[in-house]
């Protein structure tokens, strides 16, 4: 299965061999940037709300968004941007809506479809992992899930959460040894 | 005071090794010692491993629907957001022209009572002279503008 694209990689796509440079995307361009990109707005709306149910809900609002928004997009990277922009604005606002719902709630059936092809104890980590990121608040879990598992520059992830890119390093660092202790990984002390 | 490092120059190593699994068996020592050492590497180490387990696994458990089906249901919603776009700025005529027929027809109102107060005796006499064809005008001044309202309401 190819994976999908990382915003560096993205970047280097070309628009104009790719035909995607019109301002209101025709049904074809459409559907090949949904496949580029919507398994990746999907996990990262999951892991921010913690709620798959709502991740599917809040999946199609983003493309219908994006869609009727028809702003002008420089290339590729900058349409996924606002992409991610969309995503995490609504988010935000079913974040407010619905008051907090436990995070943990979308671990469960998660681990349960991947553990019958268990490798090398995938589940377990997993597990951890969706619990440390319980502990920690939205912004922290986006701007990490931007940076680690879609490979975001740091200007890119202060765009897509609204945040000044001067403070960027210091909160993803925050955030960044917060997970790791919460993951049970002790500092490196110098 | 000096301020503690908030990154590393050999974080994107660190994290390039983890994510192309190279690490900690393929990478060169200088990087393993110093990621050792670097409580930033460490973190990213620590984690990124998780995140890439993570996302793998988010990837596979999505059920996403079709491209064609949100395209058309986006292109519906869009269709119907924008003839309710169309109806508002009727709607706004409307009832700016109710209000407006409201406000004439007080003063009209206003206008005929004065009238009527004042010529009190005239129009008492020119009712029993005239009574039937002001009572079969009237009703075709009222009756006639709303059977038009209505047959081009049908239409």
């Amino acid at each position: 299965m190819s994976r999908d694209l990382t915003f560096t990689e993205l970047s280097r796509v070309d628009v104009t061999t790719s035909g995607c440079t019109e301002l209101v995307m025709d049904e074809e361009t459409f559907r090949a940037f949904y496949d580029r990109t919507a398994r990746g707005i999907w996990a990262y709306l999951a892991r921010v709300t913690g709620d798959r149910q709502l991740a599917d809900e809040l999946l199609q609002e983003t493309f219908y968004r994006f869609l009727r928004a028809a702003n002008s997009h420089e290339n590729e990277t900058h349409r996924r941007n606002s992409l991610y922009q969309i995503a995490t604005n609504l988010a935000r606002d079913a974040r407010r809506r619905q008051a907090a719902r436990p995070f943990a709630d979308c671990a469960g059936d998660e681990i349960e479809r991947i553990a019958a092809n268990d490798t090398a104890g995938a589940s377990e980590r997993l597990t951890d992992f969706t619990r440390a990121m319980a502990e920690l608040k939205p912004r922290e879990r986006a701007m990490l899930w931007l940076a680690y598992a879609e490979g975001a520059t740091h200007r890119e992830i202060a765009a897509t959460l609204g945040l000044g890119e001067g403070s960027m390093k210091t909160m993803l660092f925050r955030a960044r040894r917060k997970l790791a202790i919460l993951l049970g990984r002790k500092e490196i002390k110098r | 005071m000096r301020r503690k490092p908030v990154e590393c120059e050999y974080e994107t190593q660190a994290l390039a090794a983890v994510l192309e699994a190279r690490w900690p068996a393929a990478v060169d020592k200088v990087l393993r010692e110093h990621v050792l050492r670097c409580p930033i590497c460490a973190n990213v180490v620590a984690i990124a491993d998780s995140f890439a387990i993570a996302r793998q696994h988010s990837h596979a458990s999505a059920a996403l629907p079709d491209a064609s089906r949100v395209f058309w249901m986006a292109q519906l919603r869009a269709r119907r957001e924008a003839a309710q776009d169309a109806a508002r700025p009727i709607l706004a005529t409307q009832i700016a022209t109710f209000a407006w027929a409201i406000g004439l027809l007080i003063v009209c109102l206003g206008v005929a009572l004065s009238w009527f107060q004042s010529s009190r005796g005239w129009v008492e006499s020119l009712l029993l002279a005239h009574g039937v064809l002001i009572a079969l005008a009237t009703a075709l001044v009222v009756l006639l503008p709303t059977a038009a309202y209505f047959a081009m309401g049908k239409e």
